[in-house]
């Protein structure tokens, strides 16, 4: 790996050039906003967030996280060692089709569980008939929330599970360790920093999630409304103050989990060495 | 207590990498199983630890049949090939590993652990993880921690593979030393001969997934039971010649090799290794003397290394110290090459097949 | 003992092949329960109308428009990142992945609230006939605010492993440094720059939270198709967000191949 130095004719020019790009399409929006907030108000827009839509909304985004959390960290540390450790046909196809809620538009990942459970889907009539309300309520948020972030954890923990390989498992093995104490004793451990990254992110996209929530939702307030779902409904209500806000929390939240995502990576790198 | 293989079996897909494997290894024996890459060798011992399933044959240690016992509850050592030492544990937790799985009471655990790391003689590691040692190092922990839960059997896979030259052979020797104190039954694989004859009781050559001989080191090197073994142990000439009427001939040379009781005619393949060539006096007579031209002379410590060339084949001879300073041979000077001893092999295959194999495990180029 | 651990084995698999079947087989398997119940030629017969051919066409232009930007910002900061040391690189490194952490929504308003008519921004570039809010170039500035990290992120790691040695011998065989670039660097960066442009490609088809909120919903006009999409099922027109979902589902499929294929071609001299 190449040390770097300091850039020197055209290569300051670019670094120039990078750092003031960055600054006006990355930075530079939120200093809008602030500025936008503070004409506002600061009083009244915080104010907003104590008002019980707001903390409702923000209450209902915090179960469906934990839940797409809880259920992808299990299905996918599941799926990930199946992917890695065992051989069988049709391995690819799946390993390609984890992938695909990342390459899906949200707003179609959100329809397509509307064709699968709405009033007039697929299999919406029979559910609707044995009383089970999925789409536009709160397990139909959580489905959807969980398709568009079923990748990240399997697929952070696969490229570590692969490149771990099974030598210290077997030898855990052959010192007696039961496959449960294995995966436990020796494998977990050895993935630890893949599978929280993949949590970060998962709870990263679980927050921040509109397109597929908001279709499932039908934004019923103080019922299916979601953190950014208010903000989106607010804003097109021009509810200045509250839409900013609570865009503000969520873009604190996000500062946090940057934050706790490149400590992550540091940590792993100094691991790995 | 004592290992015993029975026409142990393993096949991937069409091929048989393990083809009928027999041997057993006593209590207190250190064994060594020697053969090229590719040989299967590693595969056998997969499977005798549990890691791989036989497809055919039994295991068994002392009087009970393990051949489908699990891997947990064998009571074997394996020390991998690169140690395979888990990378979150200290040095200290890597080598009670086995023991906490056993549930031994920490008290037992911290002595035992102390005193296999004086054994490894890395009393002053314990705290430090696996990355901040060098490879010898972590070879001693990976012994350690096989060693901890006191197995039947030891089994080590290329132990000494990863490993420089000048560490190999004193980590060698001190595996020899760890034996002789331990007494545990112990099986080893590797590709080096030199280490094979150098640390263990016998050898089982292997190759194709078949043993080719049994025997101590000595026997292995002297009384080769197949061509393989003759060319895979030590180093060898290969002479390619033509037998008719009792007698060898060679392209380009005038002299023939007397190869009396051998009837039949056609292409044969002559082993020889050095030590059984000698120098002489160019005009010196006797039997199955060839002329030849010296046409290099290299030092190597103990001993020469003398090649000469005889019609279109070159011969490679070692000469001790105190002979070759009798004579002084030098580059170009005439000499006759005296064959003293060799192994005979009719060639079934082509010769251009054995060479390709000779070729592969490094004796010619 | 051995055939409990494939039954075990199968177990786990069968989970698993559960996880995803329910989660991500199923309801595609419902989209296409839904279009032969409704019948492919209505659904074909929506994917026709001109509005909805206008936002696919809209989607598709906005997508190229961000990516030829994407490529060449995203390459040069993967560049500055690995090559140079100057103050603020650090920072610079942690920012690039802000648009994954940050939601889609929240960055529509950013941006709208930046250069929303009643900001100084938008005033001052509104003087020169630059409008942001519910206009092209907006949604191709929300796409770039969202895609950014991908060409960087699948650039840099490929720079950094780059061993110099290669730049080295073409500087003494005489290239001029921008000729060492062009023959030399940039032939072996090309998979991953391909990589990360169709990684934005694929998110800009599909992306709105920032763009309904910045440039919303005007048909012809600003109307991308996952709007669409969602205009059509609020109004309960189902068959018409079928069409274009399916458009855009193929869209996923085809870029999934062409990634699948990339990294095949990336790894071909190893």
């Amino acid at each position: 790996m190449s040390k770097g130095e300091s850039p020197r004719g055209w290569g300051a020019v670019l670094t120039l050039g990078v750092l003031l790009w960055v600054f006006f399409l990355i930075l530079f929006p939120f200093l809008g906003i602030l500025r936008e907030t503070a004409r506002e108000g600061w009083r009244a827009a915080f104010l907003t967030l104590g008002t019980p839509e707001a903390l409702h909304a923000f209450r209902l985004t915090f179960s469906i996280t934990l839940w797409a959390v809880v259920l992808n960290t299990l299905g996918g540390t599941l799926l990930a060692w199946v992917l890695a450790r065992q051989k069988f046909r049709g391995r690819l196809w799946l390993e390609s089709l984890v992938d695909l809620p990342f390459a899906v538009s949200p707003v179609v990942a959100g329809f397509m569980f509307i064709l699968l459970f709405g009033p007039r889907g697929w299999l919406g009539p029979w559910f609707e008939s044995h009383g089970i309300k999925v789409v536009y309520a709160f397990p139909g948020m959580v489905l959807a929330t969980l398709f568009v972030t079923l990748p990240f954890v399997a697929k952070e923990i696969l490229p570590v599970l692969r490149e771990v390989g099974t030598d210290q498992e077997e030898a855990a093995l052959t010192l007696g360790a039961s496959p449960v104490q294995v995966f436990f004793r020796i494998t977990l451990p050895s993935i630890r920093w893949g599978l929280l990254y993949g949590v970060v992110l998962t709870i990263a996209r679980s927050l921040g999630e509109f397109g597929a929530v908001l279709v499932v939702s039908g934004s019923i307030i103080n019922s299916t409304e979601t953190a950014t779902v208010y903000i989106h409904d607010r804003f097109t209500d021009f509810q200045y103050a509250g839409a900013f806000a609570a865009s503000l929390v969520l873009a604190a939240v996000s500062f946090l989990v940057l934050f706790i995502m490149q400590s992550l990576l540091k940590r792993r790198s100094q691991e790995e060495r | 207590m004592s290992l015993r293989l029975e026409n142990l079996t393993k096949r991937f897909g069409q091929t048989t990498v393990v083809d009928g494997v027999s041997f057993s290894v006593e209590k207190g024996e250190l064994t060594a199983l020697l053969g090229p890459s590719g040989s299967g060798k590693s595969t056998l011992l997969r499977m005798i630890a549990g890691l791989e399933r036989p497809d055919g044959g039994r295991l068994w240690l002392g009087g009970e049949e393990i051949t489908g016992k699990a891997v947990q509850k064998r009571s074997l050592g394996f020390v991998f090939q690169n140690y395979a030492l888990f990378k979150h544990l200290t040095v200290e937790r890597n080598i009670a590993f086995g023991l906490e799985i056993r549930k031994v009471p920490p008290r037992e655990i911290r002595e035992r652990v102390e005193s296999l790391l004086e054994l490894v003689k890395l009393t002053d590691y314990g705290k430090h993880y696996p990355h901040q040692l060098s490879g010898g190092q972590r070879q001693r922990v990976a012994l350690a921690r096989a060693l901890a839960p006191r197995p039947e059997v030891l089994l080590l896979d290329e132990p000494f593979g990863a490993l420089d030259a000048k560490v190999r052979s004193s980590l060698a020797q001190w595996l020899r030393e760890i034996h002789s104190r331990l007494g545990t039954a112990t099986l080893f694989v590797t590709h080096d001969q030199n280490e094979a004859i150098e640390i263990s009781d016998r050898i089982v050559v292997i190759n194709r997934g078949r043993v080719e001989q049994i025997g101590g080191g000595e026997e292995v090197y002297d009384k080769p039971s197949t061509r393989f073994v003759a060319s895979f142990i030590g180093n060898v000439n290969i002479l390619e010649g033509f037998l008719d009427k009792e007698r060898i001939s060679f392209s380009g040379v005038e002299e023939t090799l007397a190869a009396s009781g051998r009837g039949g005619s056609g292409p044969v393949v002559i082993l020889v290794r050095p030590e059984e060539l000698s120098l002489r006096k160019l005009g010196e007579s006797g039997e199955n003397l060839f002329p030849g031209t010296v046409q290099t002379v290299s030092y190597r410590g103990s001993f020469f290394q003398v090649e000469v060339r005889v019609g279109e084949m070159v011969l490679r001879a070692v000469e001790e110290k105190r002979n070759f300073h009798r004579y002084e041979w030098r580059e170009g000077e005439r000499v006759g090459v005296s064959l003293e001893g060799w192994q005979f092999f009719e060639v079934p295959e082509g010769h251009e097949e054995i060479r390709e194999k000779l070729r592969q495990l490094g004796y010619i180029e | 003992m051995r055939s409990e651990g494939q039954h075990r084995g199968l177990l786990l698999r069968s989970f698993a092949l559960l996880y995803v079947g329910l989660l991500i087989l199923l309801p595609i398997f419902a989209v296409g329960v839904k279009t032969f119940s409704t019948s492919p030629a209505r659904v074909l017969h929506e994917l026709f109308t001109p509005v909805a051919l206008a936002s696919l066409r809209l989607t598709i232009l906005t997508a190229f428009a961000m990516v030829a930007v994407n490529v060449v910002t995203g390459t040069a900061t993967a560049w500055v990142l690995v090559r140079y040391r100057f103050p603020g690189r650090k920072v610079l490194d942690s920012l690039v992945d802000l648009p994954f952490a940050i939601p889609t929504v929240v960055t529509g308003i950013m941006l709208a609230a930046l250069y929303g008519p009643r900001s100084v921004v938008g005033r001052v570039l509104g003087r020169y006939g630059i409008e942001m809010v519910y206009s092209r170039v907006g949604i191709v500035l929300a796409l770039l605010f969202v895609t950014f990290p991908f060409v960087v992120r699948s650039v840099q790691p490929v720079l950094m492993a780059w061993e110099k040695e290669a730049e080295e011998a073409a500087q003494t065989l005489g290239a001029s440094p921008f000729q060492v670039f062009a023959k030399v660097i940039l032939p072996a960066l090309r998979p991953s720059i391909l990589t990360g442009a169709a990684l934005s490609f694929s998110r800009a088809l599909g992306e709105f939270g920032s763009i309904v909120v910045l440039a919303g919903n005007i048909p012809f006009k600003t109307q991308v198709a996952a709007v669409y999409v969602y205009g059509e099922m609020e109004s309960s027109n189902l068959e018409g967000a079928l069409g274009v979902s399916l458009a855009l589902l193929l869209f996923s499929f085809l870029i999934l191949l062409l990634l699948n294929l990339l990294q095949r071609w990336s790894h071909r001299y190893e």
